[in-house]
């Protein structure tokens, strides 16, 4: 299963630095050789290299990609289209977005950092995206046990949510689109569920 | 991954690894007979066949995939052979295939099992261009379903038993054949994602490269160093190994592009290497829609020796940094207005013992015109002079 792991860096440094190394702690890059062919059609063994990142004790077949949000940056003040980004950001390898100029209002807990993450994820071919809320309630029990309910062929779950994260599918993005940008993130949350049960998908 | 690659061979370069994984001789870029940009690729086959080979993953995969390739026939095939083919590795074991006939018919067959699949096409008219399609959705392998256009219709379908999946691209005459080919605007997708994850359709290829410096240029040269085609590897570079320096560069504005025109997709691609044989300094990709803008970066790209590559340290070399809308995850799509404003670079993500060196950068950008329809003209009068 692939899934994705979007980071908001909307907190004060220090704390966007224990973001990622707590995440970081919790994750095992993987190398993986895979077998080549030269042009006459030879196997040569282990030709290429493949790294991704696991989840520790997951207990589900998966590779994780990680997706930081880096907000606009008002209280910079030197320059704020100048993005600083998280001291130790090259820790968790990833694909990241910084806002700048055009962007003003991505700050804070913007519903467009939600969006970015699901819908980029999902282009590198996440099938489960979960939007950080809370990186000190994340625990990858409930993780496990919140993908298996995505799992299960008979559940028609496609959101899920606790204290710690949320997590929306592909398939809920295909079904039901993303967040109303027009409403507060709370709002656009309770109103993406709505349509996700309008559409006949369940919340969990 | 939705748009795995793109190709409109804009690199105009046979070299390994360059463009391609491999071209065979008699494969040759020209800019004389094309389809959109500057270069195409010519296949000539005079006896041996003629193979341009690409793997878009690194491991033979159960997958939806979806492959289109604009094919332009001066003289066809002496007898029936593949040229265009997905592979379960890169020359090895060759799948499914749209194969040409002598009389300028095509058929869709299973290679693993040595059967056609539904009937043959109608001519394909030499000299003109032709839009090719080929999905393969091999997700069940025991149950893949494969189809093949011409211009958008179906020619032939059905479903096979494949005993693996695929990971590689063939394009030109496999065999002892002659026969001429011209390739351009190529494109493979799977079917992941919310874009590009289906057929490709129509669409031109160009590459935008930089010609002024844009925000930042704090690397070693200038633009002036990564703007050139074919990529000169190490005769002109930039180069750091110095924590988050970044160069962006403004681009070249999209003069074939009409102000309406879709934007498919653009793809930020790089020629790199590092300086020692291992313990190089890691780069990322990325890109912005005006100075100063949001700016969305690709993942670490880390050389893994001083060997000049294309896009990824290892195969499969598919683009790192891939867009469907602006920056920022606006559903706003690109606009030329956009690609005019925007800046493509790089950042030294990760210092190592040795610098990180990149020999070009550039924008390539997958686009459909849109026609324009002309304005009904009103109905001359019908006068009947026989009164």
């Amino acid at each position: 299963m692939k899934i994705a792991i979007t980071l908001v860096h909307n907190k004060s440094d220090a704390e966007n630095a224990a973001q990622i190394e707590s995440m970081f702690s919790l994750v095992t890059e993987q190398t993986e050789l895979i077998d080549g062919t030269d042009d006459e059609g030879n196997v040569i063994i282990g030709a290429f290299e493949r790294h991704f990142y696991t989840l520790n004790d997951l207990g589900i077949p998966h590779e994780i990609e990680f997706f930081h949000v880096i907000p606009f940056q008002p209280e910079n003040l030197s320059d704020p289209y100048i993005a600083v980004l998280p001291s130790n950001l090259s820790l968790l390898k990833g694909r990241n977005v910084q806002y700048g100029k055009g962007d003003e209002d991505k700050i804070g807990d913007h519903p467009r950092f939600y969006n970015w993450g699901l819908k980029r994820a999902t282009d590198y071919g996440a099938e489960a995206v979960i939007h950080m809320e809370d990186y000190k309630k994340f625990s990858v029990a409930d993780l496990a046990f919140q993908l298996n309910t995505l799992i299960d062929p008979n559940d028609k779950t496609e959101f899920l949510e606790d204290k710690a994260v949320k997590i929306t599918t592909l398939d809920l993005l295909k079904e039901v689109g993303q967040l109303d940008e027009a409403k507060s993130k709370e709002q656009a949350i309770i109103d993406l569920k709505q349509r996700n049960i309008e559409k006949g998908g369940k919340n969990g | 991954m939705a748009r795995l690659w793109s190709s409109g061979l804009e690199l105009n370069s046979t070299t390994s690894a360059m463009e391609f994984e491999s071209i065979s001789a008699g494969g040759t870029t020209v800019s004389s007979i094309i389809r959109s940009g500057i270069y195409a690729l010519r296949s000539n086959s005079t006896g041996s066949g003629q193979q341009s080979r690409f793997a878009f993953k690194s491991a033979a995969t159960a997958d939806g995939f979806y492959v289109r390739a604009y094919v332009r026939i001066d003289s066809y095939a002496n007898a029936i052979a593949s040229f265009i083919a997905l592979w379960q590795a890169t020359g090895s074991n060759q799948k499914v295939a749209i194969q040409m006939n002598s009389d300028g018919t095509l058929e869709l067959w299973n290679i693993e099992d040595s059967a056609q699949i539904g009937s043959d096409s109608s001519v394909l008219s030499l000299n003109t261009w032709h839009l090719l399609e080929l999905k393969v959705d091999c997700t069940t392998i025991a149950s893949t379903a494969i189809e093949a256009k011409i211009n958008g219709t179906a020619f032939a379908s059905g479903t096979i038993n494949l005993a693996a999946g695929i990971s590689s691209i063939q394009l030109g005459f496999q065999g002892s054949i002659t026969g001429d080919l011209y390739f351009d605007d190529i494109a493979i997708n799977d079917d992941t994602g919310s874009f590009q994850n289906s057929w490709p359709g129509e669409g031109k290829i160009i590459h935008l490269k930089p010609n002024a410096a844009g925000d930042n240029s704090a690397w070693t040269n200038d633009y002036l160093s990564v703007d050139e085609v074919t990529p000169d590897n190490a005769t002109t570079l930039v180069s750091s190994n110095t924590l988050d320096q970044i160069d962006d560069h403004n681009i070249e504005a999209p003069a074939s592009l009409g102000t309406s025109d879709t934007i498919n997709v653009v793809q930020v691609g790089v020629r790199f290497n590092g300086v020692g044989a291992s313990a190089n300094a890691s780069f990322v990709l990325r890109i912005k829609a005006s100075a100063s803008g949001t700016v969305e970066e690709s993942s670490a790209i880390t050389p893994s020796d001083a060997t000049w590559v294309t896009n990824a340290a290892a195969a499969p070399r598919n683009y790192s940094l891939t867009l469907y809308d602006l920056p920022g995850g606006s559903t706003t799509a690109w606009t030329k207005a956009d690609l005019e404003a925007a800046q493509i670079g790089y950042r030294l993500s990760a210092t190592s013992t040795n610098a990180a060196q990149v020999s070009t950068v550039w924008l390539l950008v997958d686009y459909t015109p849109v026609y324009g329809t002309l304005k009904a003209k009103p109905r001359r009068p019908v006068i009947n002079w026989k009164i």
